[in-house]
């Protein structure tokens, strides 16, 4: 039975509270472990004390953790919401948004860098050279995918053939794997394990820039996605009924590809490749029985943050001072969970 | 009116339709007949604006179908389409209320519930509201989509004729619930719709027809202005079987009964 609007706000109050809890959470745990009075001084005064353990305190939740877990909670957004317009746009429940080659695409770019990097006098350059790697990893994601795009649209009648994109999808993600993995047999140790560690996601190296970055494009590009709700619920039966109700579906398409590639791009050049959270958490939701694309688009948004906020903590803090990659935990937590809704048979969509 | 004037359309070098004319009136039910093959299908996607004529005009009230502006089509002019899968659970209410999607902004969530509760009435569908549509017959789900299609055009448009097109609507349905579709089609019709479809069923056919259109290898073959018209050597032509169109002794109505294939005398 379909959840009631009550219900559905029920959900949406106990999200956006678990969300809340988790930055807070997050932002007291850590190599320096934070009180939450010291986190409530921090956010309630602008003036330090002159403590200076105080301050460092300080330094540390204003510098470190507070643009971290923030950036966690855009990155999850982000890699959700897209799992979610990727699903709907394809029709299909197996699909994620690294699917039509952006995420392979964004980890051949950095791979690119890290292996040329040295080599390269302006790697060196203050800010100019902390943007070279985010940069070409954003070029490989809109290349990758682009091509995907390319060797897919046919002149037909102008649509997107969405299976042909699919399969374009495997081959270039396939391809854009090798040359990573060419690039990671050629280079020298340390390159090979940073193109390893990227490949796998960190958010170790979140500040504020790349906050204002990734939020600004999550947010903006959520409310863009969220335009475009009705349109892929209508899309759900078929793209000739939707053309039948009014909407353009070659247009629809374009757009929902273009907003997903650039959600994903940014999320992924900044903070490297996370899996799993785009495709399970859409599924997660169908669970609560939320149908509806708008409501599916702001849970994805609430649930991928939470989620994503919460792996971080855990792979900053389970093996401290060390960190574990955190697409090594989305993995290892994120599959047994897939494998058990797959058990349940509790997969909308499948069979 | 809807009407096609010489209109053709191909794919890659081939092409499905040539040079069809026709006008489907307000007010008449128009049935296309045809084998499989001859043209059925995109003549109605034609007609619904979906593919645009390689050569010749399609116009709704004189106006070209591929200048009207989307919404404004989508308000007036409906399509069945046969089995609609959604990808993803759905209830029967929703997929109803996806009818109502052309009018957001014209309508009030209030006035698209009670017109989607009323579509879903007209189809004897009321306890179906809360159901998940993927664990419908093939039956009910049609029937669930043709309350989507009549919610979409459930009142008539500011100007301008309504139009239901239904590509086999019935395939699938038993005959009991054959006749109360198409008696919905027919009402509409009465209403002053342009009501277009594609009928296999030559009988049921002949039964709702007001025009049948006959359709051969990619051409109107025949169009009748009166059904009762339909003789044996047309059907043959059409069908390439032998067909007889004899009297229903019950209701004085023709009726059409397979005699074997063409030219055979198996009888």
């Amino acid at each position: 039975m379909k959840p009631s609007p009550r219900r559905v706000r029920l959900y949406f109050s106990i999200l956006a509270v678990a969300l809340l809890v988790a930055l807070v959470l997050s932002a007291r745990l850590g190599a320096v472990a934070l009180t939450f009075a010291e986190i409530g001084g921090f956010l309630s005064r602008s003036t330090g004390s002159i403590d200076p353990t105080a301050e460092l305190h300080r330094a540390v939740f204003f510098q470190i953790r507070l643009p971290r877990v923030l950036l966690c909670a855009a990155v999850g957004a982000a890699l959700a919401m897209s799992g979610t317009l990727m699903q709907a746009l394809f029709r299909n429940p197996i699909v994620e948004p690294g699917l039509i080659g952006t995420s392979a695409g964004a980890a051949l770019g950095a791979a690119v860098i890290f292996v040329l990097g040295n080599s390269l006098s302006w790697a060196n350059v203050p800010i100019l050279g902390a943007l070279v790697l985010p940069a070409a990893a954003f070029v490989g994601a809109l290349a990758a995918t682009g091509l995907v795009y390319r060797l897919s649209a046919t002149a037909g009648r102008g649509r997107v053939p969405v299976t042909s994109m699919l399969l374009a999808g495997i081959a270039v993600n396939a391809l854009a794997a090798g040359g990573t993995g060419f690039l990671s047999y050629i280079a020298r140790d340390p390159q090979a394990r940073s193109i390893t560690f990227w490949s796998l996601g960190s958010f170790s190296s979140a500040d504020w820039p790349s906050l204002y970055l990734v939020g600004t494009v999550t947010a903006v590009g959520g409310l863009v996605a969220l335009r475009y709700a009705n349109a892929l619920n209508a899309l759900q039966l078929g793209e000739n009924e939707a053309e039948y109700l009014g909407i353009d579906v070659r247009r629809l398409q374009n757009r929902v590809l273009l907003l997903n590639t650039l959600l994903v791009a940014v999320a992924t050049a900044t903070v490297g490749v996370i899996g799993f959270v785009g495709l399970v958490v859409p599924h997660l939701l169908r669970l609560l029985r939320l149908t509806d694309n708008r409501t599916l688009l702001l849970g994805s948004g609430l649930l991928g943050a939470v989620l994503l906020v919460i792996s971080d903590t855990v792979a900053r803090t389970i093996i401290a001072p060390a960190e574990l990659p955190i697409g090594v935990l989305t993995a290892v937590v994120g599959a047994p969970v897939f494998l058990w809704l797959l058990s349940k048979h509790r997969i909308a969509g499948l069979g | 009116m809807l009407s096609l004037d010489h209109a053709s359309f191909g794919v890659q070098g081939k092409t499905l339709l040539h040079e069809a004319t026709l006008a489907c009136r307000p007010g008449e039910v128009t049935v296309l007949l045809g084998p499989n093959g001859a043209g059925k299908t995109t003549l109605l996607r034609l007609l619904a604006g979906l593919y645009a004529p390689t050569t010749g005009q399609v116009q709704l009230d004189g106006h070209d179908l591929h200048r009207l502006d989307r919404g404004t089509l989508a308000r007036a002019r409906a399509v069945l389409s046969q089995e609609i899968h959604l990808a993803f659970p759905m209830t029967v209410e929703d997929v109803v209320l996806m009818g109502r999607y052309p009018h957001h902004g014209r309508s009030t969530p209030a006035h698209d519930q009670r017109i989607a509760q009323q579509a879903l009435a007209t189809l004897g569908l009321t306890s179906f509201a809360g159901r998940d549509y993927g664990t419908l017959s093939g039956g009910e789900a049609q029937k669930v989509q043709m309350a989507r299609v009549l919610a979409q055009i459930w009142e008539p448009p500011a100007a301008g004729s309504r139009v239901l097109l239904l590509d086999e609507p019935v395939a699938s349905l038993d005959i009991q619930y054959q006749h109360q579709l198409l008696q919905v089609a027919r009402q509409l019709a009465r209403e002053q719709a342009v009501v277009v479809t594609i009928l296999h069923d030559i009988n049921l056919a002949l039964a709702y027809a007001d025009r049948l259109v006959l359709l051969k290898n990619g051409r109107i073959h025949r169009i009748l202005e009166q059904p009762a018209a339909l003789t044996d050597e047309l059907l043959g032509e059409v069908f390439e079987v032998d067909l007889r169109v004899i009297l229903n002794p019950l209701t004085g109505q023709p009726l059409v009964v397979y005699a074997g294939p063409a030219g055979g005398r198996n009888v």
